[in-house]
């Protein structure tokens, strides 16, 4: 988009700031090359009154002569700063990529603490923990345990188990350790830990 | 007698490489959570095998190995004591279940405590946006942790090491993401450490000279001082809930011989006493306690925190189940409820939620079905002030004021009156596709609403 020789009128610079009333920009909503062709084609600092040319002025990274540069200089160094950081930034993430792909990958695991709870006083608790104990899945390892008394003759049976966090869930561990229904009256996780 | 501790639950939350184990282990090892004759053993063999200089990491790694091999309880809980509490640390794991067992576990917790590495490259992937730091202290925030500390970790591997540049440029960051979820930054504690060789955990260093301790500026009163323990030890304790009224969910429920039912679960607040009269909900039955136990012992009342069991008078087993809420019949008993309102956070749904949407919500013990009824407004997470009202639909990242129907009876209550019975875990597809908490109730008998 062009608006002749802007050098040339007055009056063509000011159907640029009428233009630029509803835009920042001469095409779109990013600087382009047509924003740097128009304001290549002023010569000098447009007139103060001038208002929407001046305000767009900052937004195309063009230097634009003395006077002006000085003023945009803040703007044009945080930019600077920004792109710094931001370069900063990538290279370090680039360094650990980098570093991280050269080390082996953990498998990440977590150790969980469940509660499980029989019907009565009377359920065979042996027969229980032997019956958990038989579940076994790819990357399940069954840990030590133990029963704790809650009360009324009632024992719970609290059993450690280390899991690989992509192949086993609670959900799955739940389903398969109530589907004993004849022993087990629920399950509760007692603590849920990284390893 | 020696005055027991206040028990206080910490979540250790950060990206995988943050160092947050070694850090962990550090204060579990130093704080007497190893029992003396493992540590020993431990010691004596890293002697005996010329690593003494290496013992500390020798003997987190083989405690890491123990713990990987399942085979002590003990050391699955990791715990250490302050000189004012005894704490109990989760160390978060990346697990997709993890996120629901925070919400309806058992051990809930009282304070985040955030590592960060300040390591180069690490800490810029460690507040990326695919790292688990954000969504983990968002959460943690949703659900009221509203305390939290963090570590400025690896300060022995910035370069140079120890840099006083790069501990303000972590801190810029973090504080910049924590205001952003909502934390009162002035409020947080940021502390330069090492997890690995020890600096500023136990006791203050000397390689940080330019260090002149943290803050954290309360309504409760200021606090300030150099290491980490010292943070942990200041924090504000869990709030007492034994004035409030009665909440007991149910967990099991149990028919002993010669005793009759047993009902048994954690007290969330109030009080237990026998002789009392309970309301249980939504079974809407009431029953007197006739005695209460816990380890098998026989107790006078039972209070916020304890597991315990119950006698009960004339209810048959089948009547009562888990899920079931028992409160206090005279003092605001647990009623079910109709409908009620929640604030949720759309987190792993691979689409789009309308209303209708009806995931499996866990919220203490119950797992009942509800529905979205309605999408009331979509909210600025943050802030928490409105963005649009009625949308049409919502994607994972999005939060939202929801009307939610449960589909059959369920009892709830709203987060500001009973937190752990208003905080739930919506499921769907094996996932927690949602986390909320509840704004208020409608009540099922009379339609009062209830703040």
């Amino acid at each position: 988009m062009g608006f002749g020789d802007l050098r040339s009128a007055r009056l063509r610079l000011k159907v640029l700031n009428g233009f630029l009333s509803e835009r920042s920009y001469i095409e779109g909503y990013v600087p382009s090359q047509a924003d740097v062709a128009v304001f290549d084609s002023l010569s000098g600092a447009p007139s103060a009154d001038l208002v929407h040319v001046l305000r767009c002025l900052p937004g195309v990274k063009k230097p634009l002569g003395g006077g002006r540069r000085r003023r945009h200089r803040p703007v044009r160094s945080d930019e600077e700063e920004d792109e710094e950081a931001e370069r900063l930034k990538e290279e370090r993430l680039a360094q650990y990529a980098a570093k991280k792909s050269k080390k082996p990958t953990i498998i990440a695991k977590s150790s969980l603490l469940l509660d499980v709870k029989p019907w009565d006083d009377e359920t065979d608790m042996k027969q229980l923990e032997a019956l958990v104990r038989s579940i076994s899945m790819e990357g399940l390892l069954w840990g030590q345990s133990k029963l704790l008394p809650v009360g009324y003759g009632i024992q719970k049976l609290q059993i450690n188990c280390v899991i690989e966090d992509d192949k086993v869930g609670t959900d799955m561990l739940e389903e398969q350790i109530t589907a004993f229904e004849d022993f087990v009256q629920s399950m509760d996780v007692a603590a849920f830990n990284k390893i | 007698m020696v005055k027991e501790k206040t028990h206080v639950n910490v979540v250790i939350i950060g990206h995988v490489d943050s160092g947050k184990s070694t850090t962990t282990g550090h204060l579990v090892y130093k704080c007497g959570g190893v029992d003396q004759r493992r540590l020993e053993k431990f010691e004596k063999a890293a002697a005996e095998m010329g690593k003494s200089s290496f013992k500390f990491a020798w003997v987190l790694d083989k405690l890491k190995a123990e713990r990987e091999r399942g085979m002590t309880i003990d050391i699955s809980l990791l715990k250490f004591n302050t000189q004012r509490y005894s704490m109990t640390i989760i160390d978060a794991p990346g697990h997709r279940d993890f996120i629901k067992n925070m919400i309806t576990g058992t051990s809930q917790a009282d304070v985040a405590l955030l590592v960060v590495s300040a390591a180069k490259g690490e800490y810029e992937a460690g507040v990326s946006r695919s790292g688990q730091t954000r969504e983990h202290a968002l959460l943690a925030y949703t659900l009221g942790v509203k305390q939290i500390i963090v570590c400025v970790n690896k300060m022995d591997l910035t370069e140079p090491p120890f840099s006083q540049k790069r501990f303000e440029e972590v801190v810029r960051g973090v504080t910049g993401f924590l205001k952003k979820i909502g934390y009162e930054t002035g409020t947080v504690p940021f502390v330069p450490i090492s997890g690995w060789t020890g600096e500023n955990m136990i006791t203050a260093t000397q390689k940080m000279p330019w260090f002149q301790g943290w803050k954290s500026r309360r309504r409760e009163g200021n606090a300030s001082g150099r290491t980490l323990l010292e943070v942990l030890d200041s924090i504000q304790p869990p709030v007492r809930t034994i004035n409030k009224p009665l909440r007991l969910p149910l967990q099991d429920v149990y028919k002993i011989g010669g005793v009759g039912t047993v009902p048994v679960g954690k007290i969330e607040t109030g009080v237990l006493k026998p002789g009392m009269t309970l309301m249980f909900s939504p079974a809407k039955i009431t029953a007197e306690v006739k005695s209460i136990e816990m380890h098998h012992q026989g107790m006078e009342q039972g209070l916020p925190g304890h597991n315990v069991g119950f006698n009960i008078k004339n209810v048959a087993v089948k009547n009562l189940r888990r899920g079931d809420v028992a409160g206090n019949a005279q003092q605001d008993p647990p009623t079910d409820v109709s409908s009620f309102e929640a604030q949720v956070i759309i987190l792993n749904h691979p689409g789009k939620v309308k209303a209708g949407y009806s995931p499996v919500l866990d919220c203490h013990t119950a797992h009942v079905t509800c529905r979205f009824a309605e999408l009331k407004e979509k909210i600025d997470r943050r802030t928490g002030n409105k963005v649009e009202d009625d949308p049409q639909l919502l994607i994972s990242g999005d939060a939202a004021t929801v009307k939610m129907i449960p589909i059959k009876p369920m009892c709830v209550e709203s987060f500001f009156s009973y937190p752990s019975l208003g905080r739930f875990a919506a499921r769907d597809l094996k996932q927690t596709v949602a986390v909320g908490v509840i704004k208020s109730v409608v009540k099922e008998q009379g339609s009062k609403l209830k703040a």
